[in-house]
């Protein structure tokens, strides 16, 4: 092992992750950044359970599994309705777009 | 090297690499700043002794997802401008996430345990027997998702044969 650095450091690893990828959320308009920023934070809860699942058991990195599933089914279907906003709107500027909805 | 020296190098290019993520303004090296990004994070699993959650991590993540994103710089371009409107506002609730997670860390007590290494066997056991249930409800939550993905094409779609009508 390389890294046996302690929990507390792990956690703010993971705060400060989250945290940038909550300030991407909020400042960015742009729809692949936000985009970027759900990874980010998808990430940072990885890294808690993974690491909580290092000192105890084995069910965090199970979770961690599924979790990466979702977030790449979750990456792929945003970026097709990225795709499709593009086609129909010309920009991707998710406050601009409304006829999508119901 | 020190394993706190090596914890805090990564660290740091984790977060420099997520911040130039969203601050790059060419799509293209933002996209090559998030595979950074994700390949550390997989570096993180490989140091805590998680092989195949890392090899799971560079394949699905820095493999599968980037290249779907470097498909949609491909096919909407690279228009995109910067705006200002809410980044101080955005900076302060970040700086105090930071803050208050780790204030609430240090008042939750836990202690660093010793890190175990499990074997791949161990996890396929454990994965089997208790877990297996679970690749269920992933299933369905999967086509859920697909079905809600198709409903909103759709949509589209027949918005597209109305103007033509």
């Amino acid at each position: 092992m390389l890294i046996s650095a302690d929990v507390h450091a792990y956690l703010f690893l993971s705060f400060s992750l989250f945290a940038v990828g909550v300030y991407g959320l909020l400042s960015r308009k742009s729809v692949i950044r936000m985009l970027f920023s759900i990874e980010m934070i998808i990430n940072a809860g990885n890294i808690n359970l993974v690491v909580f699942s290092a000192q105890n058991n084995l069910s965090g990195e199970i979770f961690a599994f599924f979790t990466i599933g979702l977030a790449a089914l979750e990456a792929a279907v945003g970026l097709a309705i990225i795709i499709v906003f593009y086609k129909k709107f010309g920009e991707v500027i998710p406050s601009k777009v409304k006829t999508l909805r119901w | 090297m020190n394993s706190n020296v090596y914890f805090w190098a990564i660290y740091g290019v984790i977060i420099v690499s997520a911040i130039l993520a969203l601050e790059l303004e060419s799509l293209l090296w933002a996209a090559v700043s998030f595979v950074v990004l994700l390949s550390e994070i997989a570096l993180v699993y490989f140091s805590l002794g998680m092989p195949v959650l890392g090899s799971i991590q560079l394949a699905v993540y820095a493999g599968g997802v980037t290249i779907l994103v470097l498909f949609a710089i491909m096919m909407i371009g690279e228009g995109y401008k910067k705006t200002h409107e809410k980044q101080r506002f955005a900076v302060l609730i970040s700086i105090s996430v930071v803050i208050l997670g780790t204030i609430l860390s240090f008042l939750s007590r836990v202690k660093t345990k010793t890190y175990h290494i499990y074997s791949t066997k161990r996890l396929g056991i454990e994965f089997t027997e208790k877990y297996s249930f679970f690749t269920i409800i992933l299933g369905l939550i999967v086509s859920a998702i697909l079905y809600l993905a198709n409903a909103v094409i759709s949509k589209k779609k027949e918005n597209k044969n109305a103007d033509f009508r």
